[in-house]
């Protein structure tokens, strides 16, 4: 059976795109499947640096692109995880228009022949780059950060998937700060879903613990699986794999130990 | 924000969601002023037809975004029906 293309998308720069490409690519791997992850960013390229993949590029979408290579050849394995999960990288010295859309979907078709789940991580904006990275996709994930301009983004987003066809598996919500949320000071997932009209495909928590992993080029749900964003992510990759699937905002992790005390004493949380 | 709001636990969300509700509806671009009032024109004409309506007095707005993505509410003072001739 041939593989799904996903898109993940925002519009938005800045909002996760990259790091949730990464993390539920890898988690949609680790639990059996055969997952290609293309970075679709022409001439910003990202993707492998999350992953920590970034020395062992060597050949990029333009090199498949433009016959250079074969697309098997291109690919960098990711070591981790037993030939389940391999990266197309973008390519830093040309542009998006540099990629013909009929060219990026050839390659989309051959890659669902050999894997079960080719993810596309989209550039921001709405131009040559997200039209190459969306048009050919089954379905979407469009993320957002729970504020005005990227929710306004993100709608605009639901808009134009929606012209070119393309399902919507639902909205992830990064970076929600739990305890403006509680304050009141920051729209919930209830009420982004509310606004938007999608299912919630995921609630990811602001949560330091994403930036110390990329420091290291580690994917969160590899080196650190058992925080709550490690199952966010989780939870997102069983989302892509049953859209029935019910995403349950996260509780709060309950204040234990010393440390906890401590930061409960110093006004976290 | 004043501080009762704060001591309410009322924070700044209910600006952002009640601002983008009305960002959507016009990012969406359904309905424009020109074609809300193209529009109540033509409900008004099939209204005239059954009841005497009180001229100037009617409203059409788009305003709640639900289930149904938004709601398009029409308000129309009546005097009563239409006398059948």
């Amino acid at each position: 059976m041939a593989g799904q293309c996903i898109v993940v998308t925002s519009a938005k720069g800045g909002v996760g795109k990259t790091t949730i490409t990464g993390n539920v690519g890898f988690a949609l791997a680790a639990s059996g499947y055969r997952v290609l992850l293309i970075d679709g960013d022409i001439g910003l390229k990202n993707l492998d640096s999350v992953l920590g993949l970034e020395r062992r590029v060597v050949y990029d979408l333009f090199d498949v692109v433009t016959g250079r290579v074969a697309l098997g050849d291109a690919l960098v394995r990711d070591k981790r995880l037993n030939d389940r999960l391999f990266l197309l990288a973008a390519s830093q010295t040309h542009f998006k228009e540099d990629i013909p859309l009929e060219k990026f979907s050839e390659i989309v078709e051959e890659a669902r022949e050999s894997f079960d789940y080719v993810l596309v991580d989209s550039p921001a904006g709405i131009e040559h780059g997200f039209r190459m990275s969306t048009r050919y996709a089954d379905k979407a994930l469009v993320v957002t950060v729970p504020e005005v301009p990227s929710i306004r983004d993100a709608d605009r987003v639901l808009g134009l998937l929606e012209n070119f066809k393309v399902g919507i598996i639902g909205v992830v919500i990064n970076r929600l700060n739990k305890t403006l949320v509680r304050q009141g000071n920051m729209l919930s997932p209830e009420d982004v879903v509310d606004l938007l009209q999608v299912p919630l495909a995921g609630v990811v928590y602001d949560d330091p613990i994403i930036v110390q992993a990329v420091n290291q080029g580690e994917p969160v749900v590899y080196k650190y699986p058992n925080t709550a964003v490690a199952k966010a992510y989780v939870n997102i990759a069983k989302k892509i794999e049953n859209p029935d699937y019910e995403v349950a905002v996260a509780a709060e992790q309950k204040p234990r130990g010393f440390w906890n005390l401590l930061g409960f004493l110093r006004g976290d949380n | 924000m004043s501080w009762l709001d704060v001591l309410f636990g009322r924070g700044t969300k209910q600006n952002a969601k009640s601002r983008l509700e009305v960002m959507l509806i016009h990012d969406r671009g359904l309905f424009s002023e020109a074609a809300l009032e193209e529009m109540e024109k033509e409900i008004l004409t099939v209204v005239r037809k059954y009841a005497e309506i009180e001229t100037g007095a009617a409203e059409i707005f788009v305003d709640k975004v639900d289930n149904a993505r938004m709601m398009l509410s029409i308000r129309v003072p009546v005097r009563g029906q239409k006398s059948k001739r």
